[in-house]
């Protein structure tokens, strides 16, 4: 695991992540030919508090994706309202999209990748864009590849750029749709880690959406679990204590336990849609 | 022998040079109608003042016509790829008109436009937009989706979008429609050249080879050549240079 020098990360990020809150959040897309209105998210209440890790776990295709991009104001709400609390200044979204080979700008080597939300928030200072991007490039071991492109890298090295570059925008809130979901096994298990270490060194809102059940335990101090179309929620719990190793972690009794429960929950939702 | 394998490009050019000179000089090919290279050099040089002129003024048409016909092409292009209801009306006429080739409306162009600069300019205009355009369609519907959606997520509003993300993509398609017009300019200004029939480098063909000066005719021949390779290659080493992280496989 690389945790590079965070002592020079800023100040603000202790108390600024904001609480996050959804009401009869509702979102429904025509559908060619149906007069009826796809129903994706159908008024979903849910809270997250400033700091909490939480994973939101459910089947493809269950409208996750969607409330994050909401929450992003990506995409328009159908009906019902998202408030954050305090509501000014605007919360900094930073957004973890899956599909990391469209994500990142495929002329931008890894530094300037690394650089766009600030140049999109128009840090004119090239060496204060410099040094905040290379402070994270560390952080996620790209250090050497500063000037390679996006194409000369791997999946997961192309995730790290992406994470690398939301976290140098300094976000209060993190949103990450499915990040390790288009990876193999291997490179998930060991990105699911590094992540969790780095997570605990930000102390800020994490919403991480992933259909992966294992996953949502492992890296969730509560973990949010989804129904099937339209999205509503099964069951919603904190965890407690937390191993610091995945391979104890997955041995325990307390998650073969959890594992089940949603597991259950889960495919009953599936059987009934 | 590792000087040749080193430059195999300039090898098959002397190849090329080698057989012409051999077959002229035993006789192989009749060198009234095919002279030697010397000859046709000798006969570039003694006509310099005519061949320069025709070559300046077809080059000028053509370079207008070229650019003309790309910044049609942009414009067009980015609105019928960004916008559905444009792609719906004017997609249909596009694929119409594509298919009249451009040296066929050299002679309608002569009618209406009555000048040998505006119908030549015209010609290749036409010529280099349609190919252009499509370059700039595909060009618009390759922008990646999810990185504009970074870009707001960032806070860009759609002109900052469009500044970093929709831009510096869009880019490399517009070079290489550039350097793919390099010889569809080059084929429609010789053939309105011709088709005009009063100047320019098209017309100095003809005009060489029913005065039978082969040796001109060559000449000019080979320019013609030499330019659009010269055109072509700058253009390859600039996309290189400009646009390293580029490669056209990349877009299956």
């Amino acid at each position: 695991m690389v945790v590079g020098d965070i002592s020079g990360m800023s100040n603000h990020q202790t108390s600024s992540s904001p609480a996050i809150h959804l009401k009869g959040v509702t979102k429904t897309y025509a559908r060619r030919g149906h007069d009826e209105d796809l129903r994706i998210i159908d008024s979903l209440d849910l809270s997250f508090r400033p700091g909490e890790l939480v994973t939101i776990v459910g089947p493809s295709g269950c409208g996750k994706s969607t409330i994050l991009k909401m929450i992003d104001g990506l995409t328009p709400l159908t009906s019902g309202s998202i408030t954050f609390e305090p509501s000014s200044p605007k919360p900094r979204m930073g957004f973890v999209f899956q599909d990391y080979a469209n994500a990142l700008a495929p002329w931008r080597t890894v530094q300037k990748n690394v650089e766009f939300g600030l140049e999109i928030e128009g840090v004119a200072s090239r060496t204060e864009r410099a040094e905040a991007a290379a402070r994270y490039i560390g952080m996620v071991g790209l250090e050497g590849f500063e000037n390679a492109y996006p194409r000369e890298l791997s999946g997961g090295m192309q995730q790290r750029v992406q994470l690398a570059r939301v976290l140098a925008y300094e976000p209060d809130v993190l949103l990450m749709d499915e990040p390790f979901g288009s990876l193999d096994a291997q490179i998930r298990r060991v990105m699911q880690e590094e992540l969790r270490n780095i997570l605990e060194t930000l102390d800020r809102t994490v919403l991480f959406v992933t259909h992966d059940i294992e996953e949502s335990l492992y890296l969730g101090d509560r973990t949010v679990v989804l129904d099937h179309r339209p999205a509503r929620v099964l069951t919603d719990f904190e965890q407690g204590d937390r191993t610091s190793s995945y391979e104890d972690f997955v041995a325990s009794e307390g998650f073969r336990a959890r594992y089940n429960e949603v597991w259950s929950l889960l495919k009953g939702g599936g059987e009934r849609g | 022998m590792t000087g040749a394998l080193r430059f195999p490009g300039l090898t098959a050019v002397a190849v090329i040079l080698a057989a012409w000179v051999t077959a002229t000089a035993t006789g192989f090919v009749n060198s009234e109608f095919i002279p030697p290279p010397g000859e046709v050099l000798a006969a570039g040089i003694e006509d310099w003042a005519n061949l320069g002129s025709a070559t300046i003024e077809s080059m000028w048409t053509a370079l207008v016509g070229y650019a003309v016909g790309f910044g049609a092409a942009v414009v067009v292009g980015m609105a019928v790829g960004r916008y559905a209801s444009v792609d719906s009306w004017v997609s249909g006429p596009l694929d119409f008109f594509r298919a009249i080739p451009a040296v066929a409306i050299v002679p309608m162009a002569l009618l209406i436009l009555a000048d040998s600069f505006l119908v030549g300019a015209f010609a290749v205009a036409w010529g280099c937009f349609f190919l252009a355009v499509i370059n700039v369609i595909s060009g618009v519907k390759h922008i990646p989706n999810t990185l504009q959606d970074a870009a707001r997520s960032f806070g860009a509003g759609e002109v900052k979008v469009l500044r970093k993300v929709g831009i510096p993509s869009l880019l490399p398609y517009f070079l290489s429609s550039l350097r793919q017009n390099v010889s569809v300019a080059l084929i429609v200004i010789v053939v309105a050249d011709m088709v005009i029939g009063l100047s320019g480098l098209g017309f100095y063909i003809l005009r060489t080879q029913s005065n039978a000066l082969f040796g001109r005719m060559y000449a000019s021949i080979t320019l013609i050549a030499i330019i659009g390779y010269v055109a072509f290659r700058l253009l390859e080493e600039a996309q290189r240079r400009l646009f390293p992280w580029w490669s056209e496989t990349s877009l299956a």
